[in-house]
C-alpha cells in the first residue's frame, strides 16, 4: 500500500475498488478523505468498530459531520502511529478499566503526538476522540490538558477555557479566604 | 459491542450544562470529567474559584470525589494537620496532606463535643475522649472528599504506635507508627517557615525530612501548636510518648485489666 498513512492526506483522487480491504475511508466535515487501517480503527474507536461490524462503512468516504479535517488527521495518524508502536495487549487492558485503575502514563510518542498541537487542535481532537469513543487517545490529550491546567489561577484557567466568571466579587474573596492555602505555590 | 460510549458522564449529577468552549471546540463533560480526576487536590479547590458549576462538581459531587479518591489512592497514606482556629477553640482548620506535603484538602470543623456529648462522669475523661475521636473520625470520613485517611484501628493497636490518633487537636497525629507534628523553624533550626511537618518514626526513633505544613496567612495560629519542640514530648525508647496525654483513649470496658 503506497498510501502515506503518517500524513493522512486527502486522498481524493484514490479509487477505493475493493470491498474488504484492510483500510477504510473517513470523511470530514469539510468533505477530505482519510484513510486509516481498519484493524487500528476498530480497535481504537468503539464508534467505528461499531460501524465496521454493522457494514455501515462507506468504501467512498464514511461521513464524519462532526470532526473537522485537522481534527481527523490527527486522529487518522494517532490511528496509524498506534498501530505500530503498542502491542493491543496493553491497550486493551487499559481500556477494560476506565474509572478505577490509575491513570496510565502517556507513551513517549503519544506525548510528543499532543505536545506538537495547537491549544485549538488539542481541544478539537479531545472532541472527535470522544465522538469516536477512542478511549485512548482521549487518555492522552485529557491528561496534556490536565497538565496545561496544573498550578494556574482561577483567572488563567478562565482566560484558557474561556468560561465566564459568575461569581460576584464578595463571593470570590469569601472563596480565595477560604481556600488561602490553595493559592500558593508549593 | 460495548457501548460506544463508555464515560461515566451518568455518574455526575451535574449533566449538560457542564462544558466549556474554546474556540468553538466544547468539550463534553466525560472530558472535562477525565481532564480534572487527573488534578491533584489542591489544584481542585483552587478551581472551585474559577465558576459555580466547577465549585459545585469540585465540592459537592460525591461521585466525582469518590472516582479522585480512588484514581489517587496510591498516595496514602495522609496526614491530618489542624493549621490553626480562632481564640475559642471552636474553630479548626484541617489540612489533608500526603506524605509528600501536598494538600490534598481543606477541611473546617467547628468543635463542640462537649455540648454534642456531655462527659460521663463516670467513665471521665475515656468517655469524653471516645466522643471526640468518632466526632474526628466522623469529620475525617465526611469531609474527605478527596483523598482518603487511613482507618483508625485503636482497639487493636492499642499501645505504642496508635494508627490514627489526633491529640491536642491539631498538634500530631500519629500513623503507622511515625508522628507528625507542627514544627517551627526553631525545632528543626531551619530559615523561617510559618509552619513545617516534623515527621518522627517511634520504631527506629528517628526524625525523618520534614514536609512542608499548611501555609495560613493572616490567621493566627495557636502557639502550642505551631512550636511544639519535640524534647517536650519525652520520647522514651519504645514508648509512644504521648499517651499520658493524649485526648483519645479506648473505652472503659476495653481496659478492663
Amino acid at each position: 500500500m503506497e498510501v502515506d498513512k503518517g500524513k493522512g492526506e486527502a486522498e481524493e483522487t484514490r479509487k477505493v475498488a475493493e470491498a474488504d480491504r484492510d483500510t477504510v475511508t473517513l470523511k470530514s466535515s469539510d468533505g477530505k478523505l482519510f484513510e486509516v487501517s481498519k484493524e487500528a480503527a476498530a480497535r481504537l474507536s468503539t464508534v467505528l468498530a461499531g460501524m465496521i461490524a454493522g457494514g455501515s462503512i462507506d468504501d467512498n468516504g464514511t461521513d464524519l459531520k462532526q470532526i473537522g479535517s485537522e481534527a481527523l488527521e490527527n486522529v487518522v495518524d494517532y490511528c496509524n502511529k498506534h498501530a505500530n508502536s503498542i502491542p493491543s495487549a496493553a491497550l486493551i487492558s487499559s481500556s477494560i478499566s476506565f474509572n478505577t485503575a490509575p491513570f496510565k502514563e502517556p507513551e513517549e510518542w503519544e506525548r510528543k503526538f499532543v505536545d506538537r498541537l495547537s491549544h485549538d487542535a488539542l481541544f478539537d481532537l479531545v472532541e472527535a476522540a470522544n465522538f469516536l469513543g477512542m478511549e485512548r487517545l482521549l487518555d492522552v490529550t485529557c491528561h496534556k490538558i490536565s497538565e496545561m491546567m496544573k498550578g494556574k489561577s482561577p483567572d488563567q484557567i478562565r482566560e484558557v477555557f474561556n468560561i465566564k466568571n459568575d461569581y460576584t466579587k464578595e463571593e470570590l474573596e469569601e472563596i480565595r479566604q477560604e481556600l488561602a492555602w490553595a493559592f500558593y505555590d508549593d | 459491542m460495548e457501548s460506544s460510549k463508555p464515560r461515566r458522564a451518568a455518574d455526575l449529577t451535574l449533566t449538560g450544562a457542564f462544558i466549556f468552549h474554546h474556540s468553538g471546540a466544547v468539550l463534553p463533560l466525560d472530558a472535562v470529567y477525565e481532564i480534572l480526576l487527573r488534578l491533584p487536590g489542591k489544584d481542585l479547590c483552587r478551581l472551585r474559584a474559577v465558576c459555580r458549576l466547577w465549585r459545585s462538581l469540585l465540592s459537592d459531587d460525591h461521585a466525582f470525589a469518590a472516582a479522585h479518591a480512588t484514581r489517587h489512592r496510591h498516595r496514602e497514606p495522609f496526614v491530618v494537620a489542624a493549621a490553626g482556629h480562632d481564640a475559642e477553640r471552636t474553630e479548626i482548620l484541617y489540612d489533608i496532606l500526603d506524605l509528600s506535603g501536598q494538600v490534598v484538602k481543606l477541611a473546617r470543623y467547628t468543635a463542640r463535643p462537649a455540648r454534642r456529648r456531655p462527659m460521663h462522669p463516670a467513665s471521665g475523661s475515656g468517655t469524653r475522649a471516645r466522643a471526640l475521636e468518632q466526632e474526628i473520625n466522623h469529620l475525617t470520613v465526611a469531609m474527605i472528599t478527596v483523598g482518603q485517611v487511613p482507618k483508625p484501628v485503636l482497639e487493636e493497636n492499642e499501645g505504642p504506635c496508635l494508627p490514627c490518633c489526633i491529640g491536642h487537636l491539631g498538634t500530631w497525629v500519629a500513623i503507622d507508627g511515625i508522628v507528625y507534628l507542627f514544627s517551627s523553624e526553631e525545632v528543626l533550626d531551619q530559615d523561617f517557615m510559618p509552619a513545617l511537618i516534623a515527621s518522627f518514626d517511634l520504631e527506629t526513633e528517628e526524625w525523618r525530612p520534614a514536609i512542608r505544613g499548611p501555609l495560613e496567612p493572616g490567621r493566627l495560629p495557636l502557639l502550642s501548636a505551631l512550636r511544639c519542640p519535640p524534647q517536650t514530648l519525652e520520647l522514651e525508647p519504645g514508648r509512644f510518648p504521648l499517651t499520658r496525654r493524649r485526648i483519645l483513649a479506648p473505652p472503659p470496658q476495653t481496659r478492663a485489666h
